[in-house]
């Protein structure tokens, strides 16, 4: 195991080295420099186009550029943004990529759980109504056009009922008065999540391993105490309101994303169930006499589980640039909004480094994929 | 089976729902398009009457005036906002922290003083231009502090020395004019020094402009950013071309050095300032920027101790411009104030507090304001048709619609043959229909230009201009633009006709040029429909007008960048189709930017992208730039206008209208103004919103 993951790290480091060299001369063979676009206007006196080209290095032959970049990229200089001169690209990345990751991890984990479980049941009671109409209802998500989906959710929940906020991650008005900064509350939202779903995740484990007269109890227990201690910690420390406004505002993109997401997730995992319970070891299950939710719980979904798992940390990878829609839609100032402002003014090293992000979180994600496979299935061994 | 059937109709239900829904709102808005465009025609002048501001401003205010934007401000920072961090939406976040000695007034764009105590004629001093401005002695930054004479020789000097960037230039070193000197006569009298004689375009459009910013909070960050330039001097040696020549010699390495030195000495030291926190930086104007969420909202908080703050600003039809302050005091320029009044309002700022709030699209910004979580949304790039009817459709929003400062052309080549000929661009002027494609196919949404300055700058646009075809018809374009082009040696094979039977041009054949030669094809560089569908219609038209003539000139549509190298930095083009804002209302430069020919784009990178060369127009804009008298620089723009619409080096095409949307609650202290509200000085600080 140990050689293997040496092994593709090795693999990873190349491939990123491919990578970004690939989309850095690509980025850079875009017609016009930033030079040109910052420059151009007739007030600005002559010569500042190429003296502000020289600044930004970008006089400077690309092979050269490339060289220095990655230089100062593997020791852990991003540089600095052309666009908002002279920020650290790597504080922008600081600032925005949370955003991006709690929305997108928060909807791919809702949407894997409700597509896993749903698509197990539904492929287990094949051809009821509530299958056929599961399935339109899967296929509709699943190719709904994602802008008039996501303006539609707008107009329904928050113009037409005004329950949710139409975008943005928070309400200005509720933050004039706001003690901390949002990227400060924001980060103690996702420690409080975080913390939560440890200890609810530790829970259910435990919960396995006691017998039935206590499972249940502490499986109650292990929803209801992390949920009461994060109402208590948000209500001791006094910023209950700004996170209470920035989880509003989480809703409606979450609900959006989870929706277009659980449709593909639902749909995989009944075609990945219809084909399992097909084979022979669920007969034998079957022959043997198991209760019905054992079979379909512990024999056919736990193999039907891959290649949804598969799609699910792949998703992962793929959210900051899926994310450029929603986040625009939603006014969700996360990474994906980002890279599209980035390279619409060719800010090379704001899209280099969101680029390489993706990147990152791509190839980390095949690498997760490849390691739970040898979890979830035992045949499989490095 | 049953299952299936009533599983195939809720499918069909659920797809007919989406395709009704999806269709639906078009079809109820193209009905409501004429009658709210007639009614924002109609309710376009809502200026704020006095009476109307006094009752607002005793009760019924909001306490915050809120507006959207579309991006985050790239810093709040002034040093960096004219510098490399400049930007559109950056302006409207820092808006008001530099105090100017002059400015311009409302609606007319006169040049009148600000924290200068009155206008000032300079004195020639043996080799020097001498300006002494006397300052107002009350005046005071955000904090308290006196803004005094002190505050413009730092600046002065800051943008001077550091040698700072892109928009800094223009308030040290206007018009490329060195060694401007500032110095304290006493706490408010400074006084500048010309090396050689001031004009209009280095004083009124240039130092008296000048921004000014807080000594006391600023000075420790300019010491550090000096700190790098410190005992550095410019290398003796001239700067090599090329640094990177194989054939350098020793020399020319030793000086390449010498210069990188220097150039990272002040490199560094912009930086250093660009780069230095702005937080608590006092402001002179109506707001403090107080608050930056990245991504969500700016906070700006009302400056009690803003100069103007309950003055009342009037101006009259005879001329007049006149300042009452609370304390009694008047300023009154240009008049006796005898005709009657056009302008009156009370200076804000009203709102405690200013929220700008950010969306990540134009569409999530007027949707807000539907919803009413803003009561204004700032849109440079124009507010599209179906985003006015949508918004409209809430029955609490009004448009609010005002020329534009911009001008859509087609430029030539004039570097090339055979648009370096005089007939053929004459030829072209004369095929090109403005009036049909603006009526006809444009159904009105933008307006015939015929000069290069929009009508809406009513001071320096000259009526007379002439415009020979403006009513001409097809058939008489078509037989002009024949006969001008024989006249100047151009030939057919087969002549281009107007068919009278067919009601459209038999098209020409075998087109060629005065020296024999076949005409070679011709390409209308052009923003896509995606970018802008106007200019691209245009396009089409002209390239198929031409056409008809026999001349082979295609359409070529493509992306903005796309065009960023060929038009402005290699000058490789045929013809292109672009537009320009215009920027300074009050001082037209742009006339020498555009078509003098030191502006050469091949040549200097700069923006005289047809390769105009006139003697005589160079002479003309030389005089416009150096003179001090108005008159005389109307007269050579008014000269200028006519020959470029003789010598087209660009065909002006049309103007745009400038459409701003805002809650019903949000009172502006007038809503005429060339370029729209959002160009207004008093958008934010002198603007009441109401409670709603």
């Amino acid at each position: 195991m140990w050689k293997f993951l040496g092994k593709r790290l090795i693999q990873m480091l190349f491939t990123l080295l491919l990578f970004q060299a690939v989309t850095y001369f690509l980025i850079d063979a875009q017609p016009g420099d930033i030079a040109d676009l910052l420059a151009h206007d007739p007030s600005i006196p002559p010569g500042e186009r190429d003296r502000l080209r020289a600044e930004l290095g970008l006089d400077r032959p690309p092979v050269e550029r490339f060289v220095k970049y990655i230089g100062n990229f593997y020791t852990g200089n991003l540089g600095v943004s052309f666009n908002e001169y002279p920020r650290q690209v790597t504080d922008i990345i600081k600032e925005r990529l949370p955003r991006t990751l709690v929305l997108f991890f928060t909807a791919s984990i809702v949407s894997f759980w409700a597509g896993f479980m749903s698509g197990k049941i539904l492929a287990w009671r094949r051809g009821s109504f509530v299958e056929y109409a599961s399935t339109i209802v899967g296929v509709t998500l699943y190719t709904v056009f994602t802008p008039w989906f996501a303006l539609m959710m707008i107009w329904l929940f928050s113009v037409q009922l005004g329950w949710l906020p139409a975008g943005k991650f928070l309400s200005p008005e509720v933050w004039i008065t706001a003690p901390a900064s949002a990227n400060a509350i924001f980060s103690r939202l996702i420690g409080t999540g975080f913390v939560g779903l440890t200890v609810m995740l530790a829970g259910f484990i435990i919960s396995n391993k006691v017998t039935r007269k206590i499972r249940v109890p502490l499986r109650v227990a292990s929803i209801i105490v992390p949920l009461s201690g994060a109402l208590l910690y948000w209500t001791l420390n006094g910023l209950g309101v700004w996170g209470g406004d920035m989880l509003q505002h989480l809703v409606l993109p979450v609900l959006t994303v989870t929706l277009i997401a659980y449709g593909g997730n639902m749909l995989l995992t009944r075609t990945s169930m219809l084909e399992t319970l097909r084979e022979d070891y669920i007969l034998t299950a079957r022959a043997k006499g198991l209760p019905d939710k054992v079979v379909r719980d512990r024999h056919a979904a736990r193999n039907a589980l891959l290649p949804v798992w598969t799609g699910l940390v792949f998703s992962i990878g793929r959210s900051i640039s899926g994310g450029i829609i929603t986040e625009t839609i939603f006014s969700w100032p996360g990474l994906g909004l980002t890279l599209l402002n980035a390279s619409l003014v060719a800010d090379i090293p704001v899209a280099m480094g969101t680029l390489t992000v993706i990147a990152i979180l791509t190839l980390v994600s095949h690498l997760v994929a490849d390691i739970g496979y040898a979890f979830l299935d035992p045949r499989i061994r490095y | 089976m049953w299952n299936k059937k009533w599983l195939a109709l809720a499918a069909l239900i659920v797809v007919a729902s989406m395709l009704i829904s999806a269709c639906e709102p078009e079809v109820v808005t193209v009905e409501t398009i004429v009658e709210k465009e007639v009614e924002v025609e109609v309710e376009k002048v809502v200026t704020a009457t006095p009476e109307a501001a006094a009752e607002a401003a005793t009760g019924g205010e909001a306490d915050v005036y809120r507006i959207g934007i579309y991006e985050d401000p790239k810093t709040l920072n002034y040093w960096n906002y004219l510098g490399p961090g400049s930007s559109v939406w950056t302006a409207y976040v820092v808006n008001g922290y530099a105090a100017n000695l002059y400015s311009l007034s409302d609606q007319r764009f006169d040049f009148v003083p600000s924290l200068a105590k009155e206008l000032v004629q300079p004195v020639k001093e043996g080799d020097t231009w001498v300006y002494t401005v006397p300052m107002v002695e009350t005046a005071t930054w955000s904090d308290g502090e006196a803004i005094d004479a002190y505050d413009v020789v730092f600046t002065h000097n800051a943008c001077k020395d550091l040698k700072l960037t892109q928009n800094w230039p223009s308030n040290c070193r206007p018009n490329g004019v060195e060694g401007i000197e500032a110095a304290v006569i006493d706490d408010y009298t400074v006084q500048y020094i010309f090396p050689v004689e001031p004009s209009l375009a280095t004083w009124n459009a240039g130092i008296a402009l000048a921004a000014i910013l807080p000594e006391h909070f600023w000075k420790g960050q300019v010491e550090e950013a000096y700190g790098f330039i410190e005992g550095v001097e410019m290398p003796e040696a001239e700067r090599p071309e090329d640094c990177d020549a194989e054939d350098l010699d020793d020399a020319g390495k030793a000086a390449c050095e010498a210069w990188t030195v220097y150039d990272e000495a002040f490199e560094n030291a912009r930086k250093t300032l660009y780069e230095a926190d702005p937080t608590g930086s006092p402001a002179y104007g109506g707001f403090t920027t107080d608050k930056f969420e990245p991504g969500a909202f700016v906070q700006r908080t009302k400056n009690d101790n803003y100069f103007f703050k309950g003055a009342t600003i009037s101006e009259y039809d005879d001329g007049t411009w006149m300042v009452e302050f609370p304390t009694g005091e008047t300023r009154q320029l240009f008049g006796d104030a005898s005709g009657e009044k056009t302008l009156e309002y009370v200076s804000g700022p009203h709102a405690p507090n200013v929220l700008l709030s950010i969306y990540g699209s134009q569409d999530a910004a007027f949707l807000a304001m539907q919803n009413g979580e803003v009561d204004y949304v700032i849109a440079p790039t124009g507010v599209s048709r179906g985003l006015r009817e949508k918004a409209q459709t809430s029955g609490d929003i009004k448009t609010y619609v005002n020329a534009d400062y911009g001008m859509y052309y087609v430029a030539f080549n004039m570097r090339k043959s055979p648009m370096d000929d005089f007939a053929f661009r004459q030829a072209i002027d004369i095929i090109v229909d403005k009036e049909f494609v603006v009526n006809k196919v444009l159904q009105g949404t933008v307006f015939p230009m015929y000069s290069t300055m929009p009508p809406g700058n009513g001071y320096w646009h000259n009526p007379d201009v002439p415009t020979p075809y403006k009513d001409f018809t097809r058939a008489e374009r078509v037989a002009e633009a024949i006969k001008v082009l024989k006249e100047a040696g151009w030939n057919w094979t087969q002549e281009p006709e107007w068919s009278d039977d067919q009601q459209d041009v038999i098209p020409g054949e075998g087109l060629t040029m005065p020296n024999g030669e076949a005409m070679p094809e011709i390409t209308i560089l052009g923003p896509g429909p995606a970018y802008d569908p106007l200019r691209a219609t245009f396009n089409q038209w002209i390239s198929e007008w031409a056409r008809e003539m026999g001349m082979p000139i295609k359409s070529e549509l493509t992306g903005f960048n796309n065009m960023l190298d060929p038009v402005f930095v290699s000058a490789d083009f045929d013809m292109y189709i672009l537009g320009w804002s215009l920027g300074n209302v009050a001082f037209p430069d742009y006339y020498e930017s555009f078509w003098h020919s030191r502006n050469d784009t091949a040549t200097t990178g700069n923006f005289n992208t047809p390769g105009f060369k006139n003697d005589e127009y160079d002479a003309m804009i030389d005089e416009f730039m150096s003179t001090t008298d108005l008159d005389v620089a109307r007269e050579k723009i008014f000269a200028a206008q006519v020959m470029l619409a003789e010598q087209r080096p660009y065909i002006p095409l049309f103007y745009k209208q400038v459409y701003d949307l805002a809650r019903s609650n949000v009172q502006f202290p007038y809503t005429e103004v060339l370029g729209g509200i959002q160009n207004e000085n008093a958008m934010q600080t002198d603007t009441i919103p109401l409670a709603q």
